[in-house]
């Protein structure tokens, strides 16, 4: 499994929750600089405000009076400030009577008759305030401020500003390490998966091991048995024909008869029994399966009812080398089972199909052919369908069926170098599929 | 450094508006000229002391503002032009030239030029709200004294007489005096 490669682009690493989050901050951080510097501005006008209008109220009686020297004592008070740039002080026809201005900056205005807004230029406040003394008008006085040490203020702004970017370094930060987080977490869930299908893969292998282990040891057992009884069968049946012979009893002797019919249904079991053991004398032959089953249209519509429709899919062409009878057992005992599959009729599907396998755990890599026949009956529980294979066990009531069906099926398939597989839903219906190794058509001509 | 600048700020602040300064400013100089200008601005004077000035109630409810003149000398020719169409605490200013042997108790400033029956009259108002006003020199001087120190015109203040006539003088004109007449009592 290859990791997606994610380019290092911080919109992609960056949720968009953290992106608004920084954004908001960002802008939550502009906003508050701009209040406080009006703030500031606000308090600084009022404070240069307050400074004139106190000089204001002690140059009356010097304004009053054109007294240079008083008016120059409260202009001195004045400039003990080292914020305040200039002063002066105007008397009623708007001539300056006192003041200054530091070196360096804007000389005083030569004449000031009417006062103005405050303002701010230049990063400084400028204040004109008229001079009153009991509604009586004495002259102006003119203030000019600096704001603040510009070392100050943007000292002020840079700890908000950093402050702001460290909000943001972090909320970006916890960003991306929420989507490192969710990445990896994907990751583990992909690999958690991973490792249950490989669980789950690993644990059918194992069940399917199992089984064929179980079929290996009952074939050896039942075919054993088989074969002994088989024997113990004839030892009886030689001896009833010396028995008849001796006592000159005709052939159709109801007994005899009995005994023998016994013996022909004992035989036969056996047989089936070594079937399923893979123990049973095949005579196989070339042949291909969509003739076989095309040959078998009349036995096979027979066995059904008319209620089933039969689909037939032939298009296997390729050989394989079987025992013809039975495979015809065979495909007789399938049509059969999914007869009782569908009490109330349904559809009867006979697939034939060359095919390729590449890489299947369970076969063996080249050309096979596949017979599938597949019913819309009743279908097979995970229980039943887990044990269909095995010898005597049956769904059928007692009697009506042997429990050897499938299991001789199998036997033969698997004594013919096949395998064989059953697919089945509840309701829905079962399929049955067939896979035999096809052969070269000079390899088919030699084997026959 | 900045005392130096201040310094020459105000020279050529000083030397631009000469001309225009010169008939205003409170600065005498010295010579033929010195007599009409000290008149002048004592004149102007008369009715700038008003604003720092707090009379009794009753008196402030007044329509007009009264300013009394006694006597004759320069001042008293200079007056009614310089006080012309001023006003005084929000009132319109009047001037009253008074006739020998008139009541002045109506006024609120009188100015008493020198005279040898200056002392009677500043008698006959010496208990009431009346700010007088005479020459710093005069053997009865009013509550303000005008003097002459180094060509400026300054005043002196007799508190005591202003506490008495029931008037409160502003400590800014006060600090602006060149001598003051503490009231009795008072540390000052």
């Amino acid at each position: 499994m290859t990791l997606a490669v994610h380019p290092h682009v911080p919109f992609r690493t960056m949720p968009w929750t953290a992106l608004v989050g920084a954004l908001v901050l960002l802008m939550a951080g502009v906003a508050m600089a701009l209040y406080e510097e009006q703030l500031y501005q606000t308090q600084r006008v009022r404070e240069a405000r307050e400074e004139a209008e106190i000089l204001a109220a002690s140059e009356t009686a010097a304004l009053s009076f054109k007294d240079r020297k008083a008016a120059e004592e409260y202009v001195q008070s004045v400039e003990v400030n080292p914020e305040v740039e200039a002063v002066g002080v105007y008397t009623s026809d708007g001539t300056p009577l006192a003041g200054f201005a530091r070196s360096g900056t804007a000389p005083l205005p030569s004449r000031l008759l009417a006062a103005a807004r405050p303002r701010l230029e230049n990063g400084r406040v400028v204040i004109t305030t008229p001079v009153v003394q009991q509604a009586t008008a004495l002259g102006m006085v003119y203030l000019r401020a600096r704001a603040e040490p510009m070392v100050n203020r943007v000292l002020r702004e840079a700890v908000l500003a950093l402050l702001v970017i460290m909000a943001m370094i972090v909320i970006a930060g916890l960003g991306s390490a929420q989507v490192r987080l969710q990445r990896q977490a994907a990751h583990l869930e992909d690999a958690n998966r991973r490792l249950h299908s490989e669980m789950e893969e690993r644990a059918k292998a194992e069940a399917a091991l199992r089984q064929s282990q179980k079929m290996e040891a009952i074939g050896q057992l039942s075919g054993a048995i088989a074969h002994d009884f088989n024997n113990l069968l004839m030892i009886v049946k030689g001896n009833l024909h010396l028995l008849q012979r001796k006592l000159a009893l005709p052939n159709d002797d109801r007994h005899i008869h009995a005994a023998m019919e016994g013996i022909r249904r004992a035989a036969a079991l056996t047989q089936r029994i070594l079937a399923f053991s893979r123990k049973q004398d095949l005579s196989p032959t070339r042949l291909q399966l969509s003739d076989l089953i095309v040959n078998m249209d009349d036995l096979i519509r027979n066995s059904l009812k008319e209620d089933v429709e039969i689909v037939r899919d032939l298009h296997a062409q390729s050989w394989v080398v079987l025992d013809r009878n039975q495979m015809e057992n065979v495909l007789l005992n399938l049509v059969i089972n999914a007869r009782d599959a569908m009490p109330r009729g349904g559809k009867l599907f006979l697939t034939t199909e060359d095919i390729d396998v590449a890489d299947d755990p369970d076969v063996p890599p080249g050309s096979y052919v596949r017979l599938i026949v597949r019913d819309t009956g009743v279908g097979m529980s995970e229980e039943v369908r887990a044990k269909a294979l095995d010898p005597f066990f049956t769904t059928k009531p007692s009697g009506q069926g042997t429990g050897l069906g499938l299991s001789t099926t199998f036997g033969f398939i698997s004594q013919s170098g096949g395998t064989m597989s059953i697919d089945s839903e509840l309701g829905k219906g079962t399929a049955i599929a067939i896979l035999l190794p096809a052969v070269a058509v000079d390899a088919a001509l030699e084997r026959t | 450094m900045a005392h130096g600048a201040r310094r020459r700020w105000i020279d050529r602040l000083a030397a631009l508006s000469a001309g225009t300064l010169a008939a205003f400013m409170p600065v005498l100089s010295a010579g033929a000229d010195e007599a009409p200008l000290e008149y002048a601005v004592k004149a102007t004077y008369l009715y700038k002391f008003a604003p720092f000035v707090t009379w009794p109630p009753s008196i402030a409810q007044k329509a007009t503002f009264d300013l009394c003149l006694s006597g004759s000398d320069d001042v008293t020719k200079l007056a009614p032009e310089a006080a012309e169409g001023q006003a005084v605490n929000g009132k319109p200013l009047t001037i009253r030239r008074l006739a020998a042997g008139e009541s002045a108790d109506t006024c609120q400033i009188l100015y008493v030029a020198p005279s040898p029956t200056a002392g009677l009259l500043l008698d006959t108002v010496r208990n009431k709200p009346v700010l007088t006003i005479t020459e710093a020199a005069a053997t009865n001087h009013g509550i303000i004294g005008f003097t002459v120190i180094q060509h400026h015109v300054r005043f002196d203040i007799d508190n005591a007489l202003a506490k008495n006539a029931g008037l409160s003088i502003s400590s800014k004109l006060l600090s602006l005096a060149n001598a003051v007449t503490p009231v009795l009592g008072e540390v000052r």
